[in-house]
């Protein structure tokens, strides 16, 4: 008995030495990209491409990473200089963050100009999404890979039916309807109603019903919506006049001078914007619960008529095996916000070259329209969201193009995560009642002044 | 006898002592000295530094200020309150349950090693699962609101209020731990003679009396065991806040961990989370001091 | 075994049923989980339980790339690594390190125990050891182990579990060593046995099964642990279990949740798979051999 104990012991030891060990015959690129719907597939897809092409000099690996955990890996990575991965996909958020440990694509372009893709076509990419996701401090480090705006999901049945529109003009006094390609987005108002004809006005499911689904939890998804309801404030004529142009480094939350927008000392614009968001929560099931995944919980299994969300998530939303399958569509919602990844090159690698290919490979006109077709992740470029073909197949693309005409946008700054965490933790008590609004906003507002300023800014 | 015969003379075997010694004793004890010694001085190097992973590839020395900037830090103070509450709600649960399963299965048809066996696996199950498991419990459509509902009770929004996510948090560690001390009152219970138990009923001792006087009293020591341990043991509670709610709704269930954890790897302010963690490894010092001193603990064992 | 329960009263036999289901409970829902298909996760009304199960939640772990559940396309979801280079890894680190942790805590027992080293100093000291937290250990790790150079190395994660492991055995295996009759001992030198002779001949045999157990406790204490190794390794190369698991904190759930709940049942199985063995020596293990 003893004796067999150890040669389990032995022959589990010696298997994992042997498995540990194994020697790969070429060089590996390792990238790292965030795990979410289509981003780890569609690189999977283009390393496949690129080992076909190169595999006999270099081989990609790639690894998803957790959203939540991706940027303590980034960080561990640059601050360690250990190399770690060649390519990570970096939210635009961050890049304040890590933007000193990403390599200088511009450099790379002039040492090995050969590789540089002469059909890649710059100009393709929208001029938002090209200065948000691949500037920082006048360095290119990005190429843009995916997108992504706040869009509305909404269930087609329920405002294409002609009892509920009538009932909603009854009530109303205006027409039920969903902006389409080319028509104005919707007005808060619009969305108001329309939440509260769907929770209360008329009975569209034997179960609890909810007119939205609207995400609030603390974090990302708390920082994202509620810069869609402060957005459409801050980029309004009036919010420009008072507050100034939007910093593109700082994004909606900070005035042109670089104080906290929101200050109900600086303007009233903000704590109007939390009570329009704390208004439309009514419809809403627990929005503080809510994160990106999470709404789109009661929206697919049919309790909610609309829901805000990232595009990226149609595909799930609406694949066959969804209760809500054939029956959703897009629009926009007053103010989208953006959000989105690029793909950049850790400035302590040693295969730029490679990397700099592969990511071009990855975010080439051809293969941003190949992705889409295949994982529908939301594309940066042009060509492919104003395709018609491809808009004729999927109806969640018209969207995606006029949405980045007017959009807004987060900080860039290197203390965002601070930032994040401050607006998550005390922000949202105003959700949960711990705060009124004016004073957790006011309080939001305190912090993050005191985070910049110890940060030195 | 001409006292013991060894084989060996005296010269030998004081030798052998000696190198007996170095091997038994001094290589493990050095190489845990060691493990020690140069954490501590990074440790220390750090506490007093600004260290910042997002610009900063070497700390900069600053002395105290972050133990200043730690005074007024909200997020802190309110990480500390959170994990005393939680500790808190959470051991006296675990003890409460843990006491009522042990006088339930005390007379059981189980023999012990079944017991055990069983009451052990939530104790080693991975806390990480054990928050993921919960998370799926929790959720607002999940198992745990459809119960309620079986009952006309409206759903609970376990993970998005803050008492909510608390006592959510609670529960997965009463879950985990309560067989921890049940396995310990019980193995205490059944220590205590029958004979005590016919004697006070002979004497007309019933029910809760019987608790209260016979039981009770022989039961303090196997109780303020378990209680001490998971005490301290509770405080470094992490894995389970970090998967359920990443500290949320509202920083309700940011736990000390979770919130030195964030500081230091997410946010990267290195410096700042070391010496938070050094006020949290004082505290627990204290409060171990504190209890050691309380239920005496080392003359339990009989060491000396 | 029915006259028992016949006498235990109906609210006490209540009481216990409850809370045998609300420990059973979720061990449950985790395996029906992870057989799911994925409307059924993340369905309402709950679905308590169904005949549609699937063992393809299992086969993404492990890189499945074919048709799932019985879909004929592609369905959206997430790309996910394959499980087993943390297995693996895992694996690899816990066997190493509770290896080396049972040698020396078995040396150290010894060692205490024979030439009466130490006393309460001793005692307190590695009592202090078990109560670190683990965030307090991994910043200073994360810093020694950048200057060396092995963050992301399996051997640093090794190292660190040393400083948990090694207390807990010696801790243990005192309480047990304490039992063996010193003349036992006494008889062996006697016979001319040096020390070394009197550890491995005489005492080792007898610690046995203690030492099996510590050696799988260890195993699953580092198979259980998350914070440390997040913070000290980055990639697959290094990564253990738990933090596969983190990969999915923010996926759709229906999905991937169906693959959580698959690899939390894979998390379940050193402890499944050893509670009987080891259950003796766990409890006395854990409140640091004052409870036999």
């Amino acid at each position: 008995m003893k004796n067999l104990f150890y040669i389990v012991l032995s022959l589990i030891l010696i298997s994992c030495l042997g498995v540990s060990s194994i020697v790969y015959a070429n060089e590996t690129l390792n990238v790292a990209i965030m795990s979410a719907h289509g981003m780890s597939d569609s690189a999977q897809y283009v390393a496949e491409q690129f080992n076909k092409k190169y595999g006999d000099k270099i081989e990609v690996e790639v690894t998803p990473i957790g959203f939540d955990v991706l940027l303590d890996k980034m960080l561990i990575d640059f601050s360690t200089g250990s190399n770690l991965f060649d390519v990570y996909s970096v939210g635009y958020h961050w890049i304040g963050q890590v933007g000193l440990y990403l390599a200088d694509l511009e450099k790379v372009k002039s040492e090995y100009p050969e590789i540089v893709d002469p059909n890649y076509d710059e100009e393709d990419f929208s001029k938002i999404l090209w200065d948000t996701y691949t500037t920082w401090q006048g360095k290119q480090i990005g190429l843009p890979f995916v997108g992504g705006t706040l869009t509305l999901f909404y269930r087609t049945d329920l405002f294409e039916n002609p009892e509920y529109k009538k009932a909603f003009k009854e009530e109303y006094g205006y027409d039920l309807k969903m902006p389409q390609l080319g028509d104005d987005p919707l007005t808060y108002q619009q969305l108001y109603d329309y939440a509260e004809f769907f929770t209360k006005g008329v009975k569209w499911s034997d179960a609890k019903q909810y007119g939205m689904a609207l995400p609030a939890a603390a974090g990302d998804p708390l920082l994202s919506t509620f810069c869609c309801f402060f957005g459409d404030y801050r980029r309004s004529p009036e919010g420009i006049k008072e507050l100034g142009k939007v910093d593109p480094d700082y994004g909606d939350y900070f005035t042109e001078d670089h104080k906290v927008a929101f200050d109900p000392k600086i303007s009233d614009f903000g704590l109007k914007a939390l009570k329009d968001y704390l208004e439309l929560g009514k419809f809403s099931p627990a929005p503080e619960t809510l994160d990106w995944i999470t709404t789109s919980e009661p929206f697919s299994s049919g309790l909610s008529a609309m829901m805000i969300g990232w595009g990226g998530y149609w595909p799930s939303i609406t694949a066959p095996s969804s209760k809500v399958h054939g029956k959703v569509g897009v629009s926009l919602i007053p103010m989208p916000h953006l959000g989105g990844w690029n793909v950049a090159i850790n400035n302590d690698s040693d295969k730029k070259k490679w990397a700099y290919i592969y990511m071009q490979m990855l975010t080439s006109k051809d293969t941003t329209k190949i992705l889409y077709k295949k994982f529908t992740e939301t594309p940066t470029r042009n060509s492919t969201m104003m395709d018609n073909e491809l808009q004729k197949d999927n109806p969640d693309l018209w969207v995606m193009a006029p949405s980045l005409e007017r959009v807004s946008t987060r900080p860039k700054i290197p203390v965002l995560a601070k930032l994040e965490h401050s607006m998550g933790t005390i922000l949202s008590k105003a959700w949960t009642g711990e705060l009124s609004p004016e004073e957790a906003l006011q309080r939001t507002a305190d912090d993050w002044n005191r985070i910049v300023k110890m940060a030195g800014y | 006898m001409l006292g013991l015969k060894r084989n060996y003379s005296n010269n030998n075997y004081s030798k052998d002592i000696n190198i007996a010694k170095i091997v038994f004793i001094g290589i493990p004890l050095l190489s845990m000295v060691l493990l020690i010694i140069y954490p501590t001085y990074y440790f220390i190097k750090m506490v007093l530094s600004r260290y910042d992973l997002s610009f900063m590839r070497e700390p900069v020395f600053i002395g105290l200020t972050n133990f200043i900037n730690i005074f007024s830090d909200g997020f802190f103070w309110s990480s500390v309150f959170n994990t005393f509450i939680i500790v808190v709600f959470a051991v006296l649960i675990e003890f409460v349950l843990g006491l009522c399963l042990a006088l339930l299965m005390r007379k059981t048809f189980f023999s012990g090693q079944i017991i055990r066996s069983l009451f052990i696996i939530p104790i080693m199950i991975p806390p990480i699962i054990i928050g993921l498991d919960f998370k799926l419990l929790f959720d607002t459509f999940g198992p745990v609101n459809g119960f309620l509902q079986i009952f006309g009770i409206d759903p609970v929004n376990w993970l998005g209020t803050p008492f909510w996510a608390r006592t959510s948090v609670i529960i997965a560690d009463v879950w985990q731990w309560t067989p921890f001390i049940f396995i310990i009152l019980l193995a205490g219970l059944q220590s205590i003679p029958e004979e005590l138990n016919e004697a006070a009923k002979v004497d007309g001792a019933t029910g809760f009396n019987l608790f209260r006087f016979i039981t009770w009293p022989l039961l303090i020591p196997s109780a303020t065991v378990a209680l001490a341990i998971r005490a301290i043991d509770a405080v470094k509670i992490f894995d389970v806040p970090f998967l359920l709610t990443q500290g949320g709704p509202g920083g309700a269930t940011e736990v000390l961990s979770l919130y030195i954890y964030k500081t230091t790897f997410r946010m990267g302010t290195m410096g700042y989370g070391a010496a938070m963690a050094l006020i949290m490894l004082i505290g627990l010092s204290l409060l171990a001091v504190l209890i050691i001193k309380i239920i005496n603990l080392q003359n339990r064992i009989g060491w000396d | 075994m029915l006259k028992k329960i016949n006498s235990m009263s109906t609210l006490k036999l209540i009481a216990l049923l409850l809370l045998l289901f609300f420990f059973l409970f979720p061990i449950y829902w985790l395996v029906l989980t992870s057989l799911k298909l994925p409307p059924d996760v993340t369905s309402s009304p709950v679905v308590w339980f169904t005949k549609n199960l699937t063992l393809d939640n299992y086969k993404l772990l492990f890189g499945y790339t074919g048709n799932l559940w019985g879909a004929q396309e592609y369905v959206g979801r997430s790309f996910l690594t394959k499980i087993t280079p943390y297995l693996v890894n895992s694996i690899f680190i816990g066997v190493f390190s509770s290896l080396i942790a049972m040698l020396l805590g078995s040396f150290l027992a010894f060692g205490v125990n024979q030439f009466n080293f130490g006393g309460s100093g001793l005692y307190k000291w590695l009592l202090s050891l078990r109560m670190l937290p683990p965030v307090v250990v991994a910043i200073p790790f994360f810093l020694m182990f950048r200057t060396l150079g092995m963050i992301n190395n399996r051997w640093s994660l090794i190292i660190v579990y040393l400083l948990i492991n090694v207390p807990f055995a010696t801790l243990l295996l005192i309480g047990f060593i304490k039992d063996i009759p010193k003349e036992i001992s006494e008889a062996a030198l006697i016979d001319g046995c040096n020390n070394f002779g009197i550890f491995f001949k005489i005492i080792s045999p007898l610690l046995r099964p203690a030492m099996v157990s510590i050696f799988i406790i260890s195993f699953i204490m580092c198979w259980n642990e998350l914070l440390i190794a997040n913070a000290l390794t980055a990639s697959k190369a290094a990564q253990t279990f738990p933090i596969f698991t983190t990969n999915f904190m923010q996926v759709e759930r229906g999905t991937a949740w169906g693959s959580a709940a698959a690899g939390g049942v894979i998390g379940l199985l050193p402890i499944l798979l050893s509670t009987m063995y080891i259950q003796k020596y766990l409890v006395s293990g854990l409140t640091a051999g004052t409870i036999k």
